[in-house]
């Protein structure tokens, strides 16, 4: 079976060992445990006529005490950026981390996740910086690991840019 | 007695499992396997002439092209892999780091599984990550409240300025005594408020 790795990528907190699980095993905790560094999981996915196994590697946020390794990334069909939308610098750090994997692995799918969207009230990503992504031609997905809004969507859309690719970074 | 060296022996009680890496993904285990790698690949496996660990964990996959670097040719280099975590059958989580070095002329690779250094180290990240989420909402919150003080004050300069007007105005009127003294203090004051 086809099988394809994606890296979740973003700040610490935003989210992303949530939206895995809530991917993989569809559930969510609104406790935050921080994650230490990386853990893949695999989920079987469906697109369109081929049955398609994602390798999910689930790697701790960047701060001032964990620095990312880019040769975690090798081999990546597919990243996951992961902002969380109730906090502006979140996005900053997706752009640079963005920057910093192209220029270790070159161009690669990817989708951008702006995660917690069921908190509306606390939304800080202006419109406008939401719009000016999608008008480079990034795919920005509006996610809540809470509801699961969005989730699945990101998952498949990611899916089906890396099979519709043949050239992974690797 | 057991035939297992001694070397191996030490190792595998401080928690680590000692492979020789054969070429092509394959390693033989040397000596006893340790009991984290009994517990993620079964005793039988574990024990086998040959593992090929790639196979076994996508993590190790990937971090054997950083260690076939090392092992191109005898060096006093080593390569790393940082931390990951494979879940056992029971559902607990185990940290795992690997190192690939030259030992004795040989390409191994050393996987520990340093749980308690593992256990210690994430509340103080937790804490830490914990301390940097509150700080930042109480940054959001100052900002929100500035913000907020900002717009009274803009809003409340113009009433007020008119106001001294009209005590201005007044002044200049004929007064009573008493209504005199009173739109002096008033100005007075719409003066000190200005300071």
């Amino acid at each position: 079976m086809l099988q394809k790795k994606i890296c979740m990528l973003g700040s610490f907190s935003v989210g992303k060992t949530s939206l895995v699980r809530r991917f993989v095993e569809s559930i969510f905790s609104d406790t935050y445990l921080t994650t230490v560094g990386v853990k893949i999981d695999k989920k079987v996915l469906r697109v369109g006529e081929q049955d398609l196994t994602l390798m999910l590697w689930d790697l701790y946020g960047e701060d001032e005490f964990q620095r990312l390794r880019m040769s975690y990334l090798r081999g990546a069909s597919g990243f996951l950026f992961v902002a969380d939308g109730t906090r502006r610098a979140t996005l900053d750090k997706v752009l640079a981390i963005k920057e910093e994997a192209e220029k270790a692995l070159g161009p690669a799918n990817f989708i951008v996740a702006l995660n917690k969207s069921d908190l509306a009230d606390q939304w800080e990503i202006e419109p406008e910086k939401e719009s000016g992504l999608v008008s480079r031609g990034w795919s920005v997905i509006r996610t809540s690991a809470k509801t699961g809004e969005g989730v699945e969507f990101a998952f498949e859309s990611l899916a089906k840019a890396m099979l519709g690719s043949k050239s992974p970074a690797s | 007695m057991s035939d297992e060296p001694i070397h191996a022996a030490l190792l595998r009680q401080q928690g680590f499992s000692i492979f020789e890496f054969l070429g092509d993904g394959g390693f033989r285990p040397v000596g006893e396997p340790a009991p984290f790698c009994m517990d993620l690949l079964g005793e039988e496996e574990a024990r086998a002439e040959t593992i090929r660990l790639g196979d076994k964990f996508p993590f190790l996959d990937n971090f054997l092209v950083d260690a076939e670097e090392v092992w191109k040719s005898p060096t006093e280099e080593r390569a790393e892999s940082g931390t990951w975590i494979e879940n056992t059958e029971d559902g607990r989580e185990l940290a795992l780091e690997a190192t690939a070095l030259w030992l004795a002329g040989k390409r191994v690779l050393l996987v520990q599984n340093p749980q308690e250094r593992f256990d210690r180290q994430v509340p103080v990240l937790q804490t830490a990550r914990d301390s940097l989420l509150e700080h930042g909402k109480l940054l959001r919150e100052i900002q929100k409240k500035e913000i907020l003080l900002h717009c009274i004050v803009h809003d409340l300069s113009q009433p007020l300025t008119a106001m001294r007007g009209c005590f201005s105005l007044l002044s200049l009127q004929p007064l009573s005594p008493d209504l005199k003294e009173v739109v002096e203090i008033a100005e007075r004051q719409s003066k000190n408020r200005r300071r």
